[in-house]
């Protein structure tokens, strides 16, 4: 198991430099490949940070990406990260966070939820993860008042810290719904010390990281808020006011902001993560949907219509875009393959499909799997120098 | 305290408005700036009419609007140490001037009082006196102290900078501006509001302005080309962010109000 300092004397080198954490949706092999050389490129930290839909254990059938579980993603990460860069870090851990029904197709108990959730967490912590968010938040959509979701991350964060290495492993805590409402300083300040004074009082580590809202929200190929939009939006407090106050009460309680959702940030956003000094954020869909992006591109550059036909077919029927649709959204379908597309890179139909493109592209001398990495490795790359690797 | 409401081609919504305000009894006068109206739309509470070929196809906005509420007001003779200028779709909620006054701490010079709607955030977190001290607060009404207004004349500018056509960031310039001179700019619930967003959606041809996506790109563009001509900023997060730095220093020199920080 890797010491976990360790890993925070990486995250503090980063932090010296006022550089933000990376946290990378690991929804792809290539995501997560091109992820991994540019740590080890720039010497610096990456998280990737599978959700539990993402990346599960064994025991739970995997994820969707890759086709990996939480044993295997990890023994994978771990093996081609030769420098030691990347953190492990699961993202979302907590009840109903990967399946919402049981077997008989009806709601999860809480207990069920809890005892699903315990499962997983175990087999992080037995997979070597450095991170760990415990986000029971998808409780309050099944029941659970707010109090319950404190309640929730006190009784999963004793269960990690009672297992074999739990104590190694660095937390991060969040009581909130992902949500494109800035937190309010003081009331969000309330619900961080209750919080860090119960731990206390259980005699459990504090976490080094903290979720808050900062007024992102990703809905489909853009982030709608006020972090990203910059207008003064009536009944949403100010970034450029609640950020820094955020930031203040982080500090002042010792730990580090973790920003969630900062896909499709314009450039000027991306520049204050070093200028505030955010600690950490979190990106996934826009990797992926760059991944896509490229692939349709070349399927379309090399005229090869079946693919086309059979992965729009395939990803329009699945409808795994809707979760991401605006209220009376007018997304073409080309935008719903573009959010949803990557949801089926491991279904052995469109895998199979992609392969065969891949052949039939380097007849037309079009290196299909180097363009697509460049393609990645440049979506990563928008973060990382307005994050401070380059520096 | 004085008011002025800005109308343009509402004269209805405005008529209300003015009657309200008189009806509560704690305003010396009330007035309306009228931003190129036409005829039959022009209040009769009117006391400056804006008429020009620019402003009847423009309209004045907010910052030209309440600039000329200002100069109006200066020549007035009253002794009102305050004047209220409002939009015309503005619904007033809470009007408790007394407690206003016994909450605006003392030994603080105040430049403006800027009232919350009824679903603005900062109430959630606004001190329990009814009024704080912030820095970052979006257009609408405003309450500015005579003391403030004389001292910005006598600097030889305007409060409201009228080539900010759309208002860009325009309470936070005034937030600069009391900051950098030892004042402070104060929200309250004491005066509270309602923007019956019904008018600008429904008349924004009428009102002169465009349709809210329209406008909120304009807003953008034209503010930070202003931002940009001004200050030679052109993120107006920059901007934000020195006014925020000015606030904090203006705490640290005035611990006795840290209490009332809006946080």
């Amino acid at each position: 198991m890797r010491n976990s300092d360790y890993t925070k004397s990486l995250f503090k080198e980063l932090r010296d430099r006022r550089g933000t954490l990376l946290g990378v949706g690991p929804m792809s092999l290539r995501i997560v490949e091109e992820t991994i050389k540019l740590a080890n490129e720039t010497k610096k930290p990456i998280a990737l940070i599978p959700s539990r839909r993402q990346v599960e254990c064994s025991g739970f059938g995997g994820g969707y990406a890759n086709n990996w579980s939480t044993e295997s993603f990890s023994k994978f990460v771990r093996e081609a990260d030769r420098g030691g860069y990347i953190l492990l870090s699961r993202d979302h851990s907590g009840p109903w966070q990967f399946r919402t029904k049981n077997k008989q197709g009806s709601s999860l108990t809480y207990k069920e939820a809890m005892e699903e959730a315990k499962a997983s967490l175990r087999v992080d912590i037995e997979s070597d993860f450095d991170l760990i968010h415990l986000d029971p938040s998808q409780g309050l959509e099944f029941q659970r008042s707010e109090q319950d979701v404190i309640n929730d991350i006190l009784d999963l964060n004793e269960f990690c810290c009672g297992l074999k290495g739990g104590r190694e492993v660095i937390y991060e805590l969040g009581a909130d719904e992902q949500s494109m409402i800035p937190d309010l300083p003081s009331i969000a300040e309330e619900k961080l010390s209750l919080i860090l004074e119960r731990l206390k009082g259980m005699n459990l580590p504090s976490p080094m990281f903290y979720v808050l809202q900062t007024g992102t929200k990703v809905k489909e190929l853009r982030n709608i808020g006020s972090f990203a939009t910059r207008i003064p939006v009536r009944d949403m407090l100010p970034a450029a006011f609640q950020i820094p106050e955020i930031l203040k009460i982080c500090q002042s309680y010792g730990v580090y902001l973790k920003e969630h959702n900062a896909d499709y940030l314009p450039e000027d956003s991306l520049s204050w993560h070093k200028r505030l000094g955010i600690p950490a954020a979190n990106v996934a869909p826009e990797f992926a949907v760059a991944e896509t992006r490229a692939i349709i591109d070349l399927a379309k550059q090399g005229k090869q219509d079946w693919f086309l036909e059979l992965f729009y077919g395939l990803v329009l029927k699945e409808g795994k875009w809707q979760k991401w649709m605006m209220p009376n959204s007018k997304a073409t379908d080309e935008e719903k393959i573009l959010i949803a597309g990557h949801y089926h890179y491991s279904n052995p139909e469109i895998s199979e499909a992609i392969d065969k493109l891949s052949v039939e592209l380097k007849v037309q001398s079009i290196q299909f799997d180097t363009e697509i990495r460049r393609s990645v490795r440049k979506s990563i790359l928008r973060f990382l120098k307005q994050f401070g690797y380059y520096d | 305290m004085d008011a002025v409401v800005l109308n343009r081609n509402l004269m209805r919504v405005t008529d209300n408005l003015v009657f309200d305000l008189n009806s509560r009894e704690c305003f010396g006068s009330v007035g309306v700036v009228d931003a190129g109206s036409r005829d039959e739309e022009v209040s009769r509470y009117t006391v400056v009419r804006a008429n020009s070929p620019e402003v009847k196809a423009f309209g004045l906005r907010i910052n030209r609007g309440y600039n000329l509420a200002i100069n109006w007001w200066l020549k007035q003779s009253t002794n009102s140490q305050y004047l209220l200028l409002l939009p015309n779709d503005t619904e007033i909620n809470c009007l408790d001037l007394e407690s206003l006054w016994d909450s605006l701490p003392e030994r603080i010079n105040v430049a403006a009082i800027v009232p919350l709607s009824l679903t603005d955030p900062y109430n959630a977190i606004l001190p329990s006196q009814g009024v704080g001290i912030g820095w970052n607060f979006n257009e609408g009404p405003i309450v500015l102290s005579r003391e403030f207004i004389e001292f910005m004349v006598s600097c030889g500018c305007e409060v409201f900078d009228s080539k900010n056509f759309r208002s860009y960031l325009s309470f936070v310039e005034i937030a600069l501006r009391a900051y950098a001179n030892d004042y402070a700019v104060m929200a309250t619930r004491h005066i509270s509001f309602i923007e019956n967003e019904s008018h600008l959606e429904n008349h924004y041809d009428l009102i002169a302005t465009e349709e809210s996506s329209k406008n909120a790109e304009l807003l953008i563009a034209e503010g930070r080309a202003w931002l940009g001509r001004k200050y030679g900023i052109i993120d107006g997060m920059t901007f934000e962010n020195l006014v925020r730095l000015s606030f904090e220093d203006f705490l640290f020199s005035n611990p006795q109000v840290k209490h009332l920080k809006i946080r």
